[in-house]
């Protein structure tokens, strides 16, 4: 992950705003999709990416099913209703932000 | 490309080797690296070994971080846990009749032996702590951080409200409702311990028998 505190601060709401649309995703795929999207400018580490999940997961807003995919487990994570809502908020309020930066950092282009 | 179960077990290995002791944390890993592996074997039509020793070399330093940082806010959200367990309306009801019906009916009789009582519930502690460990390290020689954090917490929280049990004046009423509310948390924490633990297996019964 880039080493900025904007990236890091907004992880939640990426993997939240990827689920929202995939409906589900394991953490490889999440890092992989990243990365197409920001077309490799951004990287996620798996020392980044982990914690986020399980703090989600702790938190209530993502729930978890494991499967059996080539020979090894794997933890597929979605949204629960509680983290549909809460992805909406997010997304408002980062929206936000990014609206008001826009209009500090660059005057001309926020009209 | 898939790679053979061989390769699972090496990569698996090479984890547990490097101090990622916790299943529920490694099986995503394995996942992870087995994924990115075989991505990078397809594009570049290497073999495994080169693969992973490549993968290793560029990633090591992300994916061998000490089981999962960030640990006082492990500890916050495993209080949070116990916290919100406490608040349920059910654990209340428990914990409100067990206080009443103790201080009412045997209050004296806790004042009489209260030591006893606070080392009983000690001795509850320890052996529920040792039977939860050899069930995880003995029987199933599986060990998951979800659980192991709020066990820890747990511990340090009990280690907490001794203490200040302790400082109390011995015998006085302030002291003998601690020794009953310590009793009754006790059975409370056995209780929330067991739930937790009965909660996570429903939820990740693969990665008990896996």
């Amino acid at each position: 992950m880039k080493n900025s505190q904007l990236y890091k601060g907004s992880l939640n709401t990426i993997i939240m705003k990827l689920l929202e649309e995939k409906g589900r995703m394991y953490g490889y795929e999440i890092t992989q999709k990243v990365k197409e999207i920001t077309k490799g400018d951004l990287h996620i580490t798996e020392g980044a990416l982990y914690p986020a999940l399980h703090k989600l997961e702790a938190e209530g807003l993502l729930e978890v099913e494991v499967e059996r995919v080539d020979n090894r487990l794997r933890k597929y994570y979605k949204l629960t209703e509680k983290g549909t809502t809460e992805t909406v908020n997010r997304l408002a309020e980062l929206e936000d932000f990014i609206k008001n930066m826009q209009s500090i950092v660059n005057p001309k282009l926020s009209y | 490309m898939s790679i053979t179960t061989a390769n699972i077990a090496h990569i698996e290995n090479y984890l547990k080797s490097n101090g990622v002791i916790f299943d529920d944390l490694r099986i995503e890993l394995v996942d992870h690296i087995s994924s990115a592996v075989e991505f990078e074997m397809a594009k570049q039509n290497l073999g495994f070994h080169q693969t992973f020793s490549k993968y290793v070399i560029e990633n090591k330093s992300e994916f061998l971080n000490p089981n999962e940082p960030n640990n006082k806010w492990n500890f916050m959200l495993a209080l949070k846990t116990f916290f919100k367990f406490l608040i349920n309306k059910n654990v209340i009801i428990v914990a409100l009749l067990l206080f009443i019906v103790f201080q009412r009916n045997y209050f004296e009789l806790i004042k009489e032996y209260s030591s006893s009582i606070q080392l009983y519930a000690v001795i509850a502690l320890i052996v529920f702590s040792l039977g939860w460990i050899a069930f995880f390290n003995g029987i199933f020689k599986k060990r998951f951080f979800a659980l192991e954090n709020n066990f820890n917490v747990m511990i340090i929280f009990f280690g907490i409200f001794n203490l200040a049990r302790v400082l109390t004046v011995p015998q006085s009423v302030l002291a003998v409702n601690l020794t009953l509310i310590y009793g009754i948390i006790t059975v409370l924490f056995i209780w929330f311990i067991g739930n937790t633990t009965y909660k996570y297996y429903n939820k990740n019964k693969q990665l008990y028998t896996a």
